[in-house]
C-alpha cells in the first residue's frame, strides 16, 4: 500500500480516488510522439474488434451447418430481435437494408460494455473519442440516407414536420433543425455518460470496501464494519451496470434506428 | 478554500440543479407511455417508439449541461 493509513477512512480516501481518476485518463501505452500513440482505450477496442468478429462469425457458421446449438440461437435471437423491434418497429417500411448497420452497432457498443465490466478491463465506450466516432457514423449515416431518399432541398424541408401554419414555419424548423445537430452531441455523450459515471461509482465503492475494512484489521477500529454495507453497495451497483450495459447499447441501437426512420419516412 | 475548488462544486451543483427540469420530464414520458400502453396495448409498439423521441429530447438538456461542466 502507497496510502498512509490514519484511522479515518474517509480521511484516506483523496489519495486513492486521484489515482482512481487518473486511471480513466487514456494515457499512451505505445507514444509515437508528436501527440499520436496507443492508448489503453485503443488497445481494448481492437480486442473487442477481434472479440466481436469471433463471437459472431462462430454464431453464424453454426446456423448455417447444423440445428442451432445455445450460442448460435443466441446471436440469432438477438440478430432477430434487432430485425423486428429496431428495423420493423422503429423504421418500418424498407428496413431490410438497414439492419446489417444497426446490428454492427448494437454487438460492438454491447460487447464492449459487457468487457468492460470484468475487472481489469477499460472499455472504449468509456472514452468520449470513441463514443464521438460512433455517434458520427450514425449521424452521417442517418442524413446520409434522408438526402438520398428526399434529394438535399426535400431533405432539408422536410425537418420542418409538414401541416404547419406558413408563419410558424421558420420558427419550428430553427428549433427542429437544433435538434437535429444536438442529436450528434446527445448520442455521444449518452453512451459516454453512462459508461463512464458507472465505472466510476463502482472504483469508489470498492476503494471504499478496501479502506474501511483496512481499519478493521489494522487499528480494530469498529466503524471498519461498515465495509460490508459498502460492499452491498458495489454488489448492487454491479447488477445494475450490467444492466446499464445493455440498454445503453440497446438505447443507442434504437436510436439510430429511429433516426433513420424519420429521415427518410416520406412525411 | 480555494477558489478552484468552489468554482469545481458550483458545477456539481449546477449540473444537479439542471437535471430537475429533464428527470421530470423523463418521469413524465415513462408515465405516459405506461398510461397510453395500458390503455391501448396494440399500439404499445408504436408508442415506445415515440416515447424513445420525446424521452431522447428530454435527456438532451441534462446531457448538454453535462458537457457544460466540462467546459467551462
Amino acid at each position: 500500500m502507497a496510502f498512509e493509513l490514519t484511522g479515518n477512512p474517509l480521511a484516506d480516501i483523496a489519495g486513492p480516488i486521484e489515482e482512481l481518476s487518473e486511471s480513466f485518463n487514456s494515457a499512451f501505452v505505445v507514444d509515437f510522439g508528436n501527440g499520436f500513440g496507443i492508448t489503453q482505450y485503443t488497445v481494448w477496442m481492437c480486442i473487442i474488434c477481434v472479440v466481436v468478429l469471433a463471437v459472431v462469425l462462430a454464431g453464424v457458421r453454426k446456423v448455417d451447418i447444423a440445428p442451432k446449438g445455445k450460442f448460435a440461437g443466441l446471436i440469432d435471437w438477438g440478430y432477430d430481435a434487432i430485425c423486428r423491434n429496431m428495423g420493423e418497429g422503429a423504421i418500418g417500411h424498407g428496413y431490410k437494408k438497414h439492419i446489417p448497420f444497426l446490428a454492427t452497432l448494437f454487438f460492438f457498443i454491447f460487447i464492449s460494455n459487457v468487457i468492460g465490466l470484468i475487472p481489469g478491463t477499460k472499455t472504449p465506450t468509456g472514452s468520449l473519442s470513441v463514443t464521438w466516432a460512433l455517434a458520427l457514423v450514425s449521424f452521417i449515416y442517418f442524413n446520409y440516407y434522408g438526402i438520398k431518399a428526399k434529394g438535399g432541398l426535400g431533405y432539408l424541408k422536410s425537418i420542418a414536420p409538414s401541416g404547419l401554419p406558413v408563419v410558424m414555419v421558420p420558427i419550428i424548423w430553427f428549433f427542429e433543425f437544433f435538434s437535429l445537430v444536438v442529436r450528434l452531441l446527445t448520442l455521444a455523450v449518452r453512451l459516454y455518460g453512462n459508461m463512464f459515471a458507472g465505472h466510476v461509482i463502482l472504483g469508489v465503492f470498492a476503494i471504499m470496501t478496501q479502506f474501511f475494512i483496512l481499519d478493521l484489521i489494522n487499528f480494530a477500529n469498529p466503524v471498519g464494519v461498515a465495509s460490508i454495507a459498502w460492499f452491498a453497495f458495489l454488489f448492487i451497483m454491479y447488477v445494475l451496470e450490467c444492466l446499464v450495459a445493455f440498454l445503453q447499447a440497446y438505447v443507442f441501437t434504437i436510436l439510430s434506428a429511429v433516426y433513420v426512420g424519420l429521415a427518410t419516412s416520406e412525411h | 478554500m480555494e477558489i478552484t475548488m468552489v468554482l469545481a462544486a458550483l458545477k456539481v451543483v449546477g449540473y444537479g440543479i439542471g437535471t430537475l427540469g429533464p428527470g421530470i420530464g423523463l418521469g413524465l414520458c415513462g408515465y405516459g407511455l405506461c398510461i397510453g400502453s395500458a390503455r391501448q396495448p396494440e399500439i404499445a409498439g408504436k408508442l415506445f417508439t415515440n416515447a424513445l423521441i420525446f424521452g431522447a429530447l428530454a435527456e438532451a438538456l441534462a446531457l448538454i449541461g453535462f458537457v457544460l461542466t466540462f467546459i467551462f
